[in-house]
């Protein structure tokens, strides 16, 4: 038997296969990176539905709610915050800030009956209500997608070659202390 | 849009008003559009006292033209505030402090207006010293990708590689064939080991293909329903009819989804061999609900995986049960050869409704259902020629566990199988060195 042969078939098999296995496990990264930046955008496109419905909402709350300043300015406030919010993280932390914020308006307004009444407002809260939910579903899923990128890159044999072609671990969605608090509500005074 | 005094192009910004305001980020002024001024005063019924009086001071008079369509702009003084509007549009270009003003002006509306004017211009010079940067290529990228250097650098070593190994395998052929004589001609046998050799390289490559598929699965996180995007996506729920439930063809057991193969036995002189005559698989949508919301799923062009096969088949004494002979019947397969019955097996696959499935296609919107915000309304899942399109009946974990074992038989028993034949084919066939 011809020992070059048979050294030139197992040479010649081990590559073959380590670039099969190395285009796959890159392609993989790819897919699990863009994956990563489509389940964020996928969040945007909720917070931006959910961003168009509050004009409306404050607009109703305005006639109802006249004595609640500081509670209305809250969520105008956590708007223009995400509107100037650049990274990833900027835009997430303005969004928890608006969802307390939401959550602090609609809790108030069990206090204004007539308001609960308004059929515009009833709509605009169970829309928002809606998009909400989903926002958290979305944000789940983001994790989700985040968990298995860092999984894959952190596995042998990846681990050795993710960092080298520019895979860095990234970071989940985080919730922070005062956003794990709970609402605190305070009234204002509504003799007119 | 551009600013009609330094013709840098305007930034929109949004605002809490609802519409977005286009901003000069060199602070030369702000426009807006037909009535979007109503929204940043309160008082907006007395904006309809306006004057033509010409004003003279200290604001910028515009050298360019209009913003949104390049028409002629006019001073024009509303309650004591310069601005300019459009000939064409009557949008109104306020230079900066203007909106301010005219909002301080304005008071005493339905509802109070807070408004930042400063707030709008710095936001805008930040939005476009951002995209100026970004532009320039300065700026970080929103995430890191490859670096393109490092993967040159790993292609190069690996096409090194390939090419050493390859010269390798030249060189040992050409001293095989320069010094080898065949010990005994080549045969029949000598055909199917390199048959055999080849069969083992195509299944070590559909290991890869198979391992492939099974990255993708794992690489998708289930989604809710309810929460559903548009693209590649992958539900699981239990499985409910759209409209009538199904019947399995051979069986009748009611479902929302079959599949069915049948088969004949030809028999010849030197062999014995079963023939798929028919086959086929329902293409009525069905539902997957789960706790979120239920979504509609298209499976035509689906890659079943539903293990679970139920045959039947014809019996020792040659006859198929009623229930299969009036299902072949209805798909139009006759039963009755030339010499009597003949011998058929048939085989169905089915989705009970209830039954927890598995699916991972492509979400799509529904023509015409743009508006809906409810996904089951909005969205179905179909085939998509870029996209896997798979329906099982098992866990994604019992999927995955199943194409795990495929794979590893695959890459492990295709080089082996490959090997040996090479190997019996050179012992039995090539010469000794």
């Amino acid at each position: 038997m011809n020992g070059t042969l048979l050294v030139g078939l197992g040479l010649m098999f081990v590559v073959v296969s380590l670039i099969v296995y190395v285009v796959g496990l890159y392609n993989t990264l790819v897919r699990l990176s863009n994956n990563i930046d489509k389940a964020w955008s996928n969040i945007d496109v909720m917070l931006k539905q959910r961003h168009d419905e509050l004009p409306k909402l404050v607009q109703v709350c305005n006639s109802y709610m006249r004595h609640e300043r500081e509670t209305m300015e809250r969520v105008t406030n956590a708007r223009s915050a995400y509107g100037r919010s650049m990274s990833i993280d900027d835009k997430a932390k303005a969004e928890n800030q608006l969802t307390r914020a939401l959550g602090r308006l609609f809790a108030v307004a069990e206090q204004y009956p007539d308001l609960k009444a308004n059929r515009e407002f009833l709509t605009v809260q169970q829309r928002i209500s809606a998009l909400e939910n989903t926002i958290a579903d979305r944000r789940e899923f983001y994790n989700d997608s985040v968990n298995l990128y860092n999984i894959s890159i952190e596995q042998i044999p990846a681990v050795w070659v993710a960092q080298q072609i520019g895979y860095p671990a990234r970071p989940l969605l985080a919730v922070t202390q005062s956003d794990r608090a709970d609402v605190e509500l305070a009234f204002a005074n509504r003799a007119a | 849009m551009q600013c009609p005094n330094c013709h840098n192009d305007l930034v929109e910004i949004p605002t809490l008003e609802g519409p977005q305001l286009d901003v000069c980020p060199g602070q030369h002024g702000l426009w807006l559009d037909r009535g979007e001024v109503n929204l940043f005063v309160e008082n907006y019924r007395a904006l309809g006292a306006t004057s033509c009086r010409r004003v003279t001071g200290t604001i910028a008079v515009p050298t360019g033209t209009c913003p949104r369509c390049r028409g002629d702009l006019d001073e024009e003084t509303v309650l004591a505030t310069a601005l300019f509007e459009c000939r064409t549009c009557q949008g109104w270009w306020l230079p900066k402090g203007s909106l301010t003003q005219l909002h301080a002006t304005a008071r005493g509306g339905a509802a109070r207006i807070p408004l930042d004017e400063a707030d709008f211009y710095r936001r805008a010079e930040k939005r476009a010293l951002h995209a100026q940067t970004k532009r320039a290529g300065g700026m970080l990228p929103p995430r890191q990708g490859p670096r393109t250097q490092h993967v040159w650098f790993w292609t190069l070593c690996l096409l090194a590689a390939l090419f050493v190994a390859g010269a390798v395998l030249v060189a040992g052929i050409r001293k095989t064939a320069g010094l080898g004589q065949w010990v005994v001609p080549p045969d029949t046998r000598a055909v199917f080991l390199a048959l055999g050799a080849l069969a083992g390289m195509g299944l070590t490559l559909y290991g890869f293909v198979i391992n492939n598929r099974k990255r993708l699965i794992e690489s998708i996180p289930t989604s809710p329903v309810r929460s559903l995007a548009v693209g590649l996506a992958e539900v699981s729920g239990h499985a409910q009819t759209e409209r009538v439930l199904l019947r399995a063809p051979f069986s009748g057991m009611p479902c929302v989804l079959f599949s069915y193969s049948v088969e004949e036995r030809r028999t010849s002189a030197k062999e014995n061999r079963w023939e798929t005559i028919a086959k086929g698989t329902s293409e009525e949508p069905f539902y997957v609900q789960d706790e979120t919301g239920k979504v509609l799923v298209v499976p035509f062009d689906a890659q079943l995986i539903l293990p679970d096969k139920r045959t039947t088949r014809t019996n020792w004494s040659g006859t198929l049960p009623e229930a299969t002979i009036v299902g072949l019947l209805k798909l139009g397969i006759a039963v009755d050869g030339w010499f009597g019955e003949k011998t058929i097996r048939c085989s169905e696959t089915f989705i009970l409704p209830g039954e927890r499935v598995y699916v991972m296609g492509t979400a799509q919107e529904h023509n015409g259902a743009i508006d809906s915000a409810d996904n089951a309304a909005r969205l179905y899942i179909g085939s998509n020629r870029d996209n896997e399109f798979i329906i099982s009946d098992r866990s994604e974990k019992e999927l995955l566990s199943r194409l795990q074992w495929q794979v590893w038989a695959s890459i492990g028993g295709g080089p082996v199988l490959a090997m040996l034949c090479l190997l019996s084919m050179f012992k039995l066939y090539g010469s000794v060195h």
